[in-house]
């Protein structure tokens, strides 16, 4: 199982929140790569990631021109976006997203089987 | 001469013809032989003595037989001459007394001339005596006559010299004699006037040389020296040859004639001259209106009346102005009609051909009878004080037409408030002029304001003028105004008192401008700046509230996170305690970090900012009064303001405080709005013990939660957002005073809140 392990990188500029979603994915069993920032990500390379959830309140680059940006070249990566700040999330333009985004603080359990949905389908 | 040759052609022939005409003509008569031997002698003479002329012949002296007659003591004389006139054949004349018929001796004087033949040789000689008494006598009275004349008589020969003066002439002359020491013709003209003795020369000269009559005017001087005005005339005796044997002339004292004369004409002259000083023109005419005299000013400024000028009315014609000459006229004539003074202004034409302005007054001269001699008419130019009214009355139109044409309305009340003129622009705008105000109906500003001030602001805009009106202070309000067409209109009225010299107050000057646009334009900025300010307001409690969710929701969710996380730990077989260790920690630091954002937000609402001023409440009061003016106004909102007087200065942060009694005062207009018809707002100021409390009262609905509404995010209105209130509490707070609310008896709500009197201690 260990050398099947998904590996999930997250991407917050809050280190409490990547500590503590690194913790609950790690309680799940996935492997997690985290990121204080969306270069940092693109960096270190997409090509072995199995799931990105990022925040979308972010200086440089926003959560949704991560997104953009890692469609291009890995279009089939699952990507789950989080905020803290409900006017995004309530924003009508938003709504087709309404699987992939969700609200800070979302239920952990909720989250863990969103993602255990995704990679496993 | 002729009568005697004829006597000696028929003596020897006709002795006793030629006798009695010789007694008949001559008188006295004799006649002798070349010898002296009388050979007749007017018997008349002889016959009352009783001799005969043998007699005389018979004489001891045979050649001079007057001896019976000549009185003893002037006979020898007589002889003596006699003889000397036979001996040189020269005319005998001989002055002694002769004896008379009484036998008494008178003055005669006898005269005898020789008679010659063809060859001039005497054949005898011819005499006549006359009485020479009777001659003195007349001669006497002649010269008495001639000296007698009330005026000086010379005579003059044909050359000239004087030979006779009378005596008047002599005396004034200064000449000792009548017939001596007359001087010479040289000396004569040294005694006229050195200013006339050139004319007199001439004149005189020339009469000698024609025997033209002489006649001038001269002054002649006196013995005295001093010089009179003589006038002088002269003619000449003519011998039957034509020949000039004599001038005669007389001469008048006219002296005192000439100096009155003199006086006349200097009179006359000073009159002239005081005419023609004085700056006026003078005109006379007679009563048929001819002109008969112009004054030397007249002439030097109109110039001389042409020839053709005959009268007034030609004279009117040619000098005065077209434009006035028809008005001018009509006056003159009625005047000259009526006999009666006139006055005429009106442009006459100068020597330059420029008109001026003149002013003529015309009067009558009357005769004792009351008939008019003559119209004088006198002139005065006028033309500077008619270019000064002009000026002022250009300035005037000036003036008038400014205050007409103003965009503004303009009225005049006298000082106690009665309209006394309006503009056009006004009375266009009323729709009715001042005279349609009746004195019957009342005060014509009474009635002007009760028919024109909307009902609604009728009696604040009657209460402020009477206080103008009785203090003299400025007036200034905003009303609406029915216009002509019913519509009432805003309206700004301002008025000072205009004052005289002594500060009385002479007139008010009242404007008043039609502000209905911009009242409607401010009141709909007003509308936008609220619209604006709650917008504006909502944008940033959103975005506050928006930080605030963001700020608690991150630390929130990694608690959540780490909980499940935690969870699953625990779950685990075997349960990860080491992960749950280092879970639960963060939990607690999250969670402890989520309640540090709550007590900074509180902190960010309750700044304890020490207040920098220490001032009055009554003019915070005032101020807000002021700053919510428009709104109040705007929807009629009735302030009752009740400060007491000795309230003490509190310290407090001026900008601070006025935002919250803003809030509170709109917060209570707005609850009026809508449920209160007649909506009134108190605002009152106590001292009560160590704090000062300030309450803002309304007459709306009321206050449902008295407390709830302090609270954050609480709201009662559609539009906002529930931080105003409490936002006023934490600010009041942080003053160390109290904010709260009550609902009041009769109705409505009263919010007050404390400061305190002395300044909170530092916390």
């Amino acid at each position: 199982m260990s050398s099947s392990k998904r590996i999930i990188a997250v991407v917050d500029d809050d280190s409490r929140l990547l500590e503590s979603l690194e913790n609950l994915l790690e309680s799940a069993g996935y492997a997690v790569r985290t990121f204080s920032s969306p270069r940092a990500l693109l960096r270190a390379g997409l090509a072995d990631l199995d799931c990105l959830i990022t925040d979308i309140g972010m200086p440089e680059m926003d959560g949704f021109q991560l997104r953009d940006t890692v469609g291009k070249s890995r279009p089939d990566l699952p990507i789950f976006m989080v905020t803290g700040r409900h006017e995004i999330a309530d924003h009508p333009g938003k709504a087709a997203l309404a699987t992939t985004l969700f609200r800070k603080p979302i239920d952990g359990r909720l989250l863990l089987a969103a993602v255990e949905k995704t990679l496993s389908g | 001469m002729a009568m005697l040759s004829e006597v000696t052609g028929t003596m020897s022939d006709e002795p006793t013809r030629a006798a009695m005409m010789v007694e008949a003509v001559v008188g006295n008569a004799w006649a002798t032989d070349a010898a002296g031997r009388f050979v007749y002698i007017t018997p008349g003479m002889l016959a009352p003595l009783g001799i005969v002329r043998e007699d005389l012949n018979g004489s001891d002296d045979p050649a001079f037989g007057w001896k019976p007659l000549v009185h003893p003591n002037d006979y020898e004389a007589a002889a003596a001459s006699w003889r000397q006139s036979l001996r040189d054949e020269r005319a005998y004349d001989a002055t002694h007394r002769l004896r008379a018929a009484d036998d008494t001796f008178r003055w005669g004087r006898c005269s005898g001339r020789p008679v010659r033949d063809s060859e001039n040789r005497i054949v005898g000689w011819y005499g006549a005596v006359l009485d020479w008494e009777a001659i003195r006598e007349r001669d006497r009275e002649l010269s008495q006559l001639v000296d007698m004349v009330p005026s000086h008589v010379w005579r003059l020969t044909p050359d000239g010299e004087p030979t006779f003066f009378n005596r008047r002439m002599a005396d004034y002359l200064g000449l000792e004699s009548t017939d001596t020491a007359l001087g010479g013709l040289a000396e004569l003209i040294e005694s006229v006037h050195p200013d006339e003795v050139c004319m007199f020369r001439e004149t005189l000269g020339r009469s000698l040389a024609s025997g033209e009559p002489f006649s001038l005017r001269y002054r002649l001087r006196r013995a005295d020296g001093a010089y009179r005005w003589m006038s002088s005339r002269a003619e000449p005796l003519r011998d039957h040859a034509d020949c000039i044997l004599q001038w005669y002339g007389v001469c008048h004292d006219i002296d005192d004639q000439v100096l009155t004369e003199e006086a006349l004409r200097r009179s006359k002259h000073q009159l002239e001259q005081m005419i023609d000083a004085l700056p006026i023109n003078i005109l006379s005419f007679d009563p048929a209106r001819k002109l008969t005299y112009a004054s030397k000013r007249y002439l030097s400024t109109a110039g001389m009346p042409g020839e053709h000028i005959q009268d007034f009315e030609g004279l009117a014609r040619e000098v005065s102005h077209p434009d006035d000459f028809p008005t001018m006229f009509n006056r003159a004539s009625a005047g000259f009609a009526n006999s009666e003074p006139f006055v005429n202004r009106f442009r006459r034409r100068c020597m330059d051909g420029v008109y001026r302005w003149i002013e003529a007054r015309a009067q009558a001269l009357r005769n004792a009878n009351g008939e008019i001699v003559q119209w004088y008419i006198v002139s005065i130019d006028i033309e500077e004080e008619m270019q000064a009214q002009e000026a002022l009355r250009e300035r005037e139109r000036f003036v008038w037409q400014l205050v007409e044409t103003l965009p503004a309305m303009v009225d005049c009340a006298s000082p106690d408030g009665e309209p006394v003129y309006r503009s056009q622009q006004l009375r266009e705008f009323l729709g009715y002029e001042l005279e349609g105000l009746l004195d019957t109906n009342g005060s014509r500003l009474m009635q002007t304001l009760d028919a024109g001030v909307h009902p609604d602001d009728l009696a604040a805009v009657k209460k402020d003028y009477a206080q103008c009106l009785r203090t003299g202070e400025p007036y200034a309000r905003r009303h609406r105004l029915r216009r002509h067409d019913c519509e009432y209109r805003w309206v700004e009225t301002r008025a000072a008192p205009m004052r005289s010299a002594d500060g009385a107050i002479v007139q008010w000057n009242v404007i008043c401008l039609d502000i209905d646009a911009e009242v409607r334009a401010q009141e709909d900025l007003h509308l936008a700046q609220e619209r604006l300010a709650r917008a504006s307001q909502a944008a940033s409690l959103a975005e506050l509230s928006a930080s605030i969710a963001h700020e608690v929701n991150q630390p929130l969710a990694a608690v959540v996170w780490n909980s499940h996380a935690c969870q699953r730990w625990l779950a685990a077989s075997p349960p990860n305690l080491d992960r749950v260790h280092v879970t639960v920690e963060r939990i607690i630091r999250d969670a402890n970090a989520a309640a540090e954002v709550v007590s900074r937000i509180r902190a960010l609402f309750k700044q304890t900012v020490a207040p920098h001023h220490r001032a009055a409440i009554a003019d915070l009061i005032s101020d807000v009064g002021r700053l919510l003016g428009d709104r109040t106004s705007r929807m009629r909102v009735e302030i009752e303001t009740d400060v007491a007087a000795d309230l003490p200065a509190v310290p407090f942060d001026f900008v601070q405080i006025q935002q919250v009694l803003v809030n509170l005062m709109r917060n209570a207009i707005e609850a009026m709005e809508g449920h209160a018809p007649k909506p009134r707002l108190g605002v009152r100021a106590v001292c009560d013990g160590e704090v000062l409390r300030v309450e803002v009262s309304d007459n709306g609905p009321g206050v449902l939660y008295p407390e709830k509404i302090f609270d954050a995010f609480f709201t009662t209105k559609q539009s906002g957002m529930g931080m105003g209130l409490a936002i006023c509490r934490s600010i009041i707070e942080s003053h160390g005073g109290r904010l709260w609310a009550e609902r009041n008896r009769a109705g409505g709500a009263t919010f007050a809140f404390t400061l305190p009197t002395h300044a909170p201690e530092p916390a």
